[in-house]
């Protein structure tokens, strides 16, 4: 297929550059690829959505059309990149390449984007979560069928691939990994008697600090989630249960977390809202994120994006930790998951058309260090953690640099591919919700946990 | 001739309504007992079907998140039916009187069923709220820890009900003004010669009068009620515990999040059929008498 695509690019530049004006409708064709149903001879057409020939200077034309969930912070970022590429035209090709950007709400975009992909009417290029690229294997055409993998491997981090590839296959392009961290209020922390600047690095002290806040302010001392969603429960849960050597699932993707490092954890989270009085046993969706942005709550777990939502909080002095602080630790251990970008399976788009998309989405996670220095990712370009941009981030010294050290000491492991089902739906969490709000029992919630989760990817 | 002629023109005046009739409903419900006849093993590809006969129903009456979502369908139905329906009664019967404002009362009981539910979730999300939310807020000032009520097992259906009464009870409000104003004033004129007022005349001229509309609404209601989505969807996707967890956004979750649309239609025809059950006794209970 790299063969291929060499070779239809070659022949869409020797048609150019011979000139010959009756070569136009030629030009069409290898433009156009085995989609020439959708095409109506193109001479003069320069809207011409796919790919088909203009007849104009660029004698080739390509709307890419692009679907994104980026909200908050991140949205104004993408909708910057997209631009620039349009204004830019920065791929070595004469055909005019626009990207036709449409952004969906999180809660609906993969719903949105399914309808979409089973009633064949799919966009050209896609984000997705690193964690779908298993269940949906089967609705995307795989980024190697149009890129030369192998010579473009080496733009970025070898974590960042391993992020993107399922049993050896690299299905789509790694924009960037999203990890999470402890924010924590230092202005709480001085008050608690705390050094603000030397924050928690192991279970004690973190056991410490927390109790400090409880005794010495007014305020609650730590949210697991800004969200209370119980993905974001989960991000913590299952970052403590490996830290402390505890399994998630088996090699059948049978659920495993009823184990001895998951019922700690379960518990500990109990006692957060019980005995030890850290935090308000509520399932209130946001009451955590309000809690910390009006700093009557010391600690917030959460991820890289959260960056971009306390930029716009005045007056809120905060600081970052590792996460690696959880009870009985054996082993450094921290969830994380990332953007891709896929080309989602679609009937009728041309080969020509896949190759430009695959070329796009290269653009566009290798030439943006904004995305990183701006929205807070990781990026998953090599050259963009040596750019200027990057290290001069205003959130380098505060959150990236320490995100990049986690990576570099190997710490991450991944939100699970499930091969089926939907690793990020709600409901697969709800009960650590229900644990934190004291409306269950540690083990019935867990018991119940995995019979969700169970029959989430058994359908 | 005349009546032949009479029927053709009947026949072509009917085909827009027929045609979009079809198309919109008759041809979506038979796809629909298709679906819930068949699997798609790839979720992908949509023209792959399986036949798997009334598998997808059996599965469906053994698994318990179905009867979890069952009941509190009939929970959420068993509060906000009666109070819908009564309620507007009330307040139809009380601006029916000659009181003051009354004009603007009726606009104010009316005005909540113009806003959507997007509007409606979004206000009571705020008021509900347990932290930071207007009831709480005033319950502070006497108990210390007031309740959460969209984060309470015991609580959440009944705010959800609440929350929905207050959103629709304007419409069966007017249509019960319209027909209590309907009912000739001379019954009530002869009724008082005979000297019966109050819950006499209410119980023996209005109630019997208004029945139709008293079915109507009752019949609307539960159909409405029993296909409550956007409030569990949107408020508290479920929780806490699974409390608030309804039959459509069971539903929705199997069909659009879990990619089992063969499921999803199964649940669908069953509502249907419960609907249809609902509306036979409906009639039999308070409809029937009607001559």
């Amino acid at each position: 297929m790299v063969r291929e695509a060499i070779t239809s690019r070659t022949r869409r530049k020797f048609i150019k550059s011979a000139g010959v004006a009756g070569t136009v409708a030629l030009a069409g064709c290898a433009g156009n690829g085995d989609n020439s149903g959708n095409n109506d001879g193109g001479g003069g057409d320069s809207t011409n959505t796919d790919g088909g020939s203009s007849g104009d200077t660029r004698s080739e034309s390509y709307e890419i059309t692009f679907w994104e969930l980026f909200s908050g912070g991140e949205g104004p970022i993408m909708e910057s990149i997209v631009n620039k590429f349009n204004e830019e035209q920065p791929l070595d090709t004469d055909a005019e390449v626009t990207i036709n950007r449409q952004r969906t709400p999180w809660n609906e975009y993969y719903n949105k984007l399914f309808t979409a992909l089973s009633g064949g009417e799919a966009p050209d290029m896609a984000i997705m979560h690193a964690a779908y690229l298993r269940a949906w294997d089967g609705g995307i055409d795989a980024i190697g069928s149009y890129a030369d993998t192998a010579s473009i491997k080496s733009d970025y981090t070898a974590s960042h691939w391993d992020l993107v590839t399922v049993n050896d296959n690299v299905n789509a392009l790694p924009m960037d990994m999203h990890p999470i961290g402890v924010y924590y209020n230092k202005d709480l922390f001085e008050q608690a008697g705390l050094d603000p600047e030397s924050p928690p690095t192991n279970w004690e002290e973190f056991r410490q600090a927390g109790d400090a806040v409880v005794q010495n302010t007014d305020a609650h001392a730590f949210t697991q989630s800004p969200y209370n969603d119980g993905f974001g429960s989960y991000r913590v849960w299952s970052s403590w249960v490996k830290q402390q050597g505890g399994s998630l699932y088996d090699e059948e993707w049978n659920p495993t977390f009823d184990n001895e490092a998951g019922q700690n954890v379960a518990q500990l989270f109990s006692d957060m809202t019980g005995d030890m009085g850290w935090s308000k046993p509520t399932s209130e969706a946001n009451w955590g994120n309000n809690a910390f942005q009006n700093g009557s709550c010391a600690m917030a777990m959460n991820g890289t994006w959260y960056v971009a939502a306390l930029a716009n909080v005045d007056g809120l002095n905060w600081g970052f930790f590792e996460p690696t602080v959880g009870p009985n630790k054996q082993q450094d251990k921290v969830w994380a998951d990332g953007h891709s970008i896929v080309l989602p399976k679609k009937q009728g788009r041309s080969d020509a058309k896949s190759e430009i998309a695959a070329e796009v989405a290269h653009w566009m996670t290798t030439q943006n260090p904004s995305w990183g220095a701006e929205a807070g990712h990781l990026p998953a370009a090599n050259s963009i953690y040596e750019s200027d941009a990057f290290q001069n981030s205003p959130y380098y010294d505060k959150t990236l640099n320490k995100y990049v050290e986690m990576a570099e000491d190997g710490d991450y492991f991944y939100h699970p591919k499930v091969p089926n089902g939907d690793p990020n739906a709600q409901n697969w969490y709800t009960w650590l919700v229900d644990i934190w709000a004291q409306n269950s029992e540690p083990q019935e919630a867990i018991d119940s946990g995995i019979q969700t989760v169970s029959n989430g990817i058994s359908e | 001739m005349g009546l032949r002629k009479e029927t053709i023109e009947g026949v072509l005046w009917s085909i827009p309504y027929l045609a979009v009739f079809t198309v919109f409903l008759i041809w979506p419900a038979l796809k629909g007992l298709y679906m819930s006849l068949h699997t798609y093993p790839n979720k992908f590809d949509l023209t792959e079907t399986e036949w798997v006969g009334l598998q997808n129903y059996v599965e469906l009456f053994q698994d318990p998140v179905f009867y979890n979502a069952m009941e509190g369908t009939l929970l959420f139905v068993a509060i906000s039916v009666p109070a819908l329906v009564i309620l507007g009664l009330i307040m139809a019967l009380g601006v029916n009187r000659d009181v003051a404002g009354k004009r603007t009362l009726r606009a104010i009981y009316f005005s909540p069923y113009v806003l959507t539910v997007a509007v409606v979730t979004l206000v009571w999300g705020q008021v509900y709220s347990q932290s930071y939310g207007l009831i709480n807020y005033y319950l502070g000032f006497f108990i210390d820890n007031p309740p959460g009520w969209l984060t309470s097992p015991d609580l959440v259906m009944a705010a959800l009900a609440f929350m929905t009464v207050w959103w629709l009870v304007g419409f069966n409000f007017v249509i019960f003004l319209a027909a209590r104003q309907s009912i000739p004033e001379r019954l009530y004129e002869a009724a008082r010669l005979d000297g019966a007022t109050g819950w006499r005349a209410f119980k023996d001229i209005t109630l019997p009068q208004m029945r139709n509309s008293v079915v109507f609404v009752v019949m609307v209601q539960f159909i409405l009620q029993f296909q409550v989505f956007a409030q569990p969807y949107v408020m508290t996707q479920g929780g806490p515990k699974d409390t608030s967890d309804t039959l459509v956004y069971y539903l929705y979750r199997s069909a659009f999040s879990q990619q089992q649309f063969g499921y999803g239609a199964a649940m669908g025809y069953v509502l249907v059929a419960i609907l249809i059950i609902i509306a036979i006794v409906n009639f039999k209970v308070i409809g029937d008498s009607n001559d």
